[in-house]
């Protein structure tokens, strides 16, 4: 009798701990699902526009898909200023669209310290610095978690803007102006 | 006290060797942190669970299989990890598709044409003195890589619906060749080693992996009919490839015979019920072939249907976030690798629960993780390694969910 | 890139619904059919375990013991405290009788055991408690000895089975003691293990004529003062009917047809009634039907009444020959359907299902279907099977103390001496009790039937 009632109290035990597994799983699951699909909900039902990295082809970057808003937008602003403009993003507190005048070297990251604070779990602390050389610009990650991209690659060494390049930090995406 | 002690003795000693697995594993884990955190954080505790829940219900039904299958899990853990250091970026490995593929089909062929046969399923190959594995685990995760890589750079060729012109094509030679091939394939599989698991596991991967590389889904369903006509066929031409389906379709008719296994099984889950008998409680020395195939069937009976049916959801766990990891991943190649391998994973897992709760004849194969066999182990942690790779190189990673 | 992730989760959302219908089938074999699982009898585990509860009991409705148990060194082992008395129903082994009909209950495994599957499984089975009367089963074994038939009693309010012999009956404990003693028992010309009352297949000859009465006043083709006339033979849908009167009863009404039991009286009201009509009061009647009992029973049979020879099938029938068979359970119930009023009423023989010491588990309080005729036909009829006791051919029925309703009769055996038949209830105002009784192969002219259900209904009835 004794030996059953322990057995029944194990087997609960068992199971429970089993669920309760389940539970913190399956919460942290759908938490990292919903950050990811953030996007699509934001674009109203368009698909989520992530860089595609082509491997061993040898083909050109992914071709510009801009809606046609921003690029009207874009023509609007005088061509002479380097800009940065938001292309597609999930941080709460850009928009795409919106577009940042470059005119020194600036920090993107996570915290409000930086020159371009980017409110997205998917950018480190201080995860990017655009850094002014002469009349150009230089794009450098700042040993970033998730790393940045530069035209569908991700970057190990500093490289050099020019006009039409994709930057990705995070959720974000960038286009160069120049 | 000492009856105390005695009474819980034997549970207590279950539990302290299923967590043994686990043990190592949060080892692993700590290791690989040393060199880099960044990763998926899900995929090891809920693969961790299964072997937690293996080494306990393997130790309940035969210790000394327990024994054997914790060797395999410690090895597999450490091949795992090994792998995934060894792999310098994931993407890399789409360099190795056609080798990967090329082994594939050679294993398969050496198994259907040197295999031992057990059950009336060719699925072991032996290298004599030196090591015996189900050939079918290893080349699933081969063919993963191969179709991946494939599917990455020959889109065009594929058929793939371009932009503009090209787009919604009559079906073409050049795509419903390669379908044909994987039917005749997967059939030749089916009949050469008497094993309808490995033929849909297979099927089932080279389907989905079309649809994902042409988004077609068309093909595919005029595939799976043509799939099932085939097995009709094959069922009808060779007679000794009916044996598990007739005990599938009526294991009443020959219950002490071919019923017997798929019976029992029923038998045990009813005695399961809702809470489960208790762990340990009841007998399964009625149940062939408990340990490889059957150990859901054991989970079923001592922890009822509250057991079972927490065993599927990790199981859909582990699948969902394979599939996430697909779908966010920003390489092509790795994505296709990781939505290659979360497949097998979870078509194989599927087919396994439904030979078992009798949707489909039962077939040879493991339950990843859970049922015993030392090449099922090490081949699903390599899967995991190569899973967990794809999360290092190419998703990314919330910073706070660390 | 774009496409392939919707591709991925459509892939990952198929996959989802095939785990959640795994999900599903485990819930069907662990929850919806666990307790058929646990209690199949090629399930070894619950077999083994079925073998170390200690079974439940078997009583009478009036509490006297009909199935007990001793244990052995070999583990529980069923006891006869009444010898033959109860063997059709008790059964010499687990695998005949009620031991089988009822053995989830019996065992407390299956349908009777929780579905929510604990540790700690069933350790002692359920007691059974029957509708069985003991006395009124006592009696009629005792006056079945030495013949062949069958006796069933039914209580009309409920369907409450009160009695039920088949003899020759057995002594269950003696069948399975030596292999000598089965096989005499199994190749025994009498077939002792063939439980008549419900298995037996007889032709019911005249009590038929309360039925086809019935029929005939309920589709109103007839009244009880409808005349007849009864030549002692003629020819009716091109077959000979024979009356059991020489020279025949001459001209009579239906009421007297029924007391005399004229074959000619009542082919003529089947002709009158029509195969069609004949057919639809025999579905409405149950006549046919298995009654829903815990014990194997027999499928009557009645005549093609559709076909090209429906008409001379239909006169067949009429005077309970040729094709149609029944059991003696269903003339019980049909003697039961004209006691209640015309409802028909089901058979049942367990009473309700208690946990050893007390506790109900299941409370059986029988069923009523729907009225096969109108109340008012079947008080016509009550009153001629009254006439026919009082002074009819059913006067051996009469009681002293109480007023029945009867009717008697003979059925041609085509292999033998014909069998005897009774059917009757009382009191007639307020039935308490319904009998059917079948001697086999009796001397004609001497009732034997008759003066069986007389004594039955002695012991069931009260009158004040």
């Amino acid at each position: 009798m004794e030996i059953g009632l322990l057995l029944t109290i194990g087997k609960y035990l068992f199971v429970a701990l089993l669920y309760v597994f389940i539970a913190v799983v399956f919460r942290t699951l759908i938490l990292h699902i919903a950050t990811a699909q953030r996007p699509v909900a934001q674009h109203g039902g368009q698909p989520a526009q992530r860089p595609v990295i082509e491997r061993d082809s040898g083909q050109s970057p992914p071709e510009p898909s801009q809606p046609k808003l921003e690029a009207k937008e874009a023509a609007a602003e005088p061509p002479q200023v380097a800009r940065l403009l938001v292309v597609e993003t999930s941080a709460a507190n850009l928009s795409a669209g919106t577009s940042f005048p470059l005119s020194k070297s600036i920090s993107i990251g996570r915290k409000s310290h930086n020159d371009l604070s980017l409110d997205d779990r998917y950018v480190s602390a201080t995860h990017t610095l655009i850094v002014q050389q002469d009349n150009s610009f230089i794009l450098r990650d700042y040993h970033s978690t998730n790393g940045t991209v530069y035209n569908g690659v991700r970057i190990q060494d500093d490289v050099a803007l020019s006009d039409g390049d994709e930057i990705t930090i995070g959720t974000t995406t960038f286009r160069y102006q120049h | 006290m000492v009856i105390v002690a005695a009474a819980t003795g034997k549970p207590l000693g279950w539990a302290m060797r299923g967590l043994t697995p686990a043990g190592v594993l949060l080892v692993a884990v700590v290791l690989m942190d040393l060199v880099e955190a960044r990763r998926d954080r899900l995929l090891l505790p809920l693969c961790g669970m299964l072997c937690v829940l293996s080494i306990v219900f393997l130790t309940r039904t035969d210790a000394f299989l327990a024994t054997r299958q914790l060797i395999a899990i410690i090895i597999g853990i450490f091949l795992m990890v090994a792998l995934y250091f060894l792999i310098e970026d994931i993407r890399s490995l789409a360099r190795f598709k056609y080798l990967a593929g090329l082994s594939a089909i050679a294993l398969l062929a050496a198994t259907m044409l040197w295999g031992r046969e057990i059950n009336g399923a060719r699925l072991w190959l032996s290298i004599p003195h030196l090591v015996t594995f189900q050939s079918g685990e290893v080349a699933k995760i081969l063919m993963a890589i191969f179709l991946a890589g494939y599917a990455a750079d020959y889109r065009q060729m594929l058929g793939r619906r371009g932009r503009g012109r090209i787009s919604i094509q009559t079906p073409s030679l050049r795509s419903l060749a390669p379908l044909l091939l994987i039917v005749i394939s997967c059939l030749a599989i089916f009949v050469g080693q008497h094993d309808l698991g490995t033929a849909i596991l297979f099927f089932g991967l080279f389907v989905t992996m079309f649809y994902l590389a042409t988004g077609q889904p068309a093909y595919g369903i005029a595939a799976v009919a043509l799939f099932a006509v085939g097995l009709a066929l094959a069922y009808q031409l060779f007679p000794q490839v009916g044996v598990r389906i007739s005990s599938w379709l009526n294991p009443w008719a020959d219950p002490s015979g071919i019923g017997y296994q798929p019976l029992q099984a029923m038998f045990c889950l009813g005695e399961g019920g809702i809470l489960g008998a208790g762990l340990g409680h009841l007998s399964v020395t009625n149940l062939p072939a408990a340990a490889p195939d059957m150990i859901l069937v054991v989970i079923g009976q001592d922890l009822g249907l509250v057991g079972s049916v927490g065993v599927v959801i990790i199981y859909a766990l582990i699948s969902v976030r394979s599939y996430s990891l697909a779908w966010q991943a920003t390489d092509r190649f790795a994505s296709l690798l990781a939505a290659a391998l979360a497949t097998v994973f979870a078509l194989q897992t599927l087919i396994i629960m439904g030979g078992v709760l009798r949707l489909i004849p039962l077939t040879g194969m493991t339950t990843p993780f859970l049922s015993y066999g030392g090449t099922s182990i090490v081949i699903n942690f390599l899967a995991v390694g190569l899973l967990l790779a794809v999360s290092r190189d190419c998703v990314p990673q919330p910073e706070k969910a660390r | 890139m774009n496409e392939l992730s919707q591709n991925i989760r459509r892939i990952a959302l198929v996959a989802v619904w095939g785990f959640l219908l795994m999900a599903l089938v485990f819930g069907y074999w662990q929850m919806v059919r666990a307790p058929a699982l646990r209690a199949h009898p090629y399930n070894q585990q619950a077999q083994q375990r079925a073998n170390s509860i200690k079974p439940g009991l078997i009583y009478t409705g009036d509490g006297e013991l009909v199935l007990g148990i001793e244990k052995d060194n070999e583990g529980w082992q069923r006891t006869y405290p009444a010898g033959p008395i109860y063997c059709h129903l008790t059964g010499y082994n687990e695998n005949t009788g009620l031991q089988k009909g009822l053995r989830e209950a019996l065992l407390g495994i299956g349908a009777y055991q929780n579905r929510w599957g604990a540790v700690g499984h069933t350790e002692q089975g359920l007691d059974v408690v029957l509708t069985i009367d003991s006395k009124a089963q006592r009696r009629a074994t005792k006056l079945m000895e030495g013949r062949r038939g069958a006796v069933v009693a039914l209580d009309p309010r409920n369907g409450a089975i009160l009695a039920m012999v088949s003899a020759p009956g057995y002594d269950p404990a003696r069948v399975m003691e030596s292999q000598m003693n089965y096989e005499m028992f199994t190749n025994h010309p009498a077939s002792p293990e063939l439980n008549r009352a419900l298995q037996g297949l007889y032709p019911p000859g005249t009590v038929l004529q309360i039925f086809v009465a019935a029929a005939g006043l309920d589709t109103g083709v007839a009244t009880e003062q409808t005349v007849f006339n009864c030549s002692g033979t003629g020819q009716i849908a091109g077959i000979t009917v024979n009356c059991s009167k020489l020279g025949g009863h001459g001209r009579l009404t239906l009421s007297r047809a029924l007391a005399d039991s004229c074959n000619i009286a009542f082919a003529e009201l089947a002709q009158l009634i029509g195969p069609e009509q004949f057919g639809s009061y025999a579905k409405k009647f149950h006549l046919l039907d298995k009654p829903d009992l815990p014990l194997p029973t027999g499928q009557g049979k009645i005549a093609d009444l559709i076909g090209d020879d429906a008409e001379t099938e239909l006169i067949e029938a009429a005077i309970g020959q040729g094709a149609t068979l029944v059991t003696p359970v269903a003339m019980a119930r049909l003697a039961a359907t004209i006691a209640s009023g015309g409802q028909v009423i089901q058979p049942y023989l367990v009473d309700r299902i208690t946990r050893q010491g007390g506790k109900t588990v299941t409370d059986n309080r029988g069923g009523r279907l729907r009225a096969a005729i109108r109340q008012e036909t079947a008080q016509q009829v009550a009153g001629m099977m009254q006439v026919s006791v009082e002074e009819g051919s059913a006067s051996n029925v009469a009681l002293s103390v109480c007023r029945v309703a009867a009717q008697t009769g003979w059925a041609q055996n085509p292999e033998g001496k014909p069998h005897s038949w009774a059917l009757g209830f009382a009191p007639v105002d307020a039935p308490q009790a319904a009998v059917a009784v079948i001697v086999e192969n009796t001397v004609p002219g001497r009732p034997a039937a008759g003066p069986i259900a007389r004594q039955i209904l002695e012991v069931l009835v009260s009158c004040q």
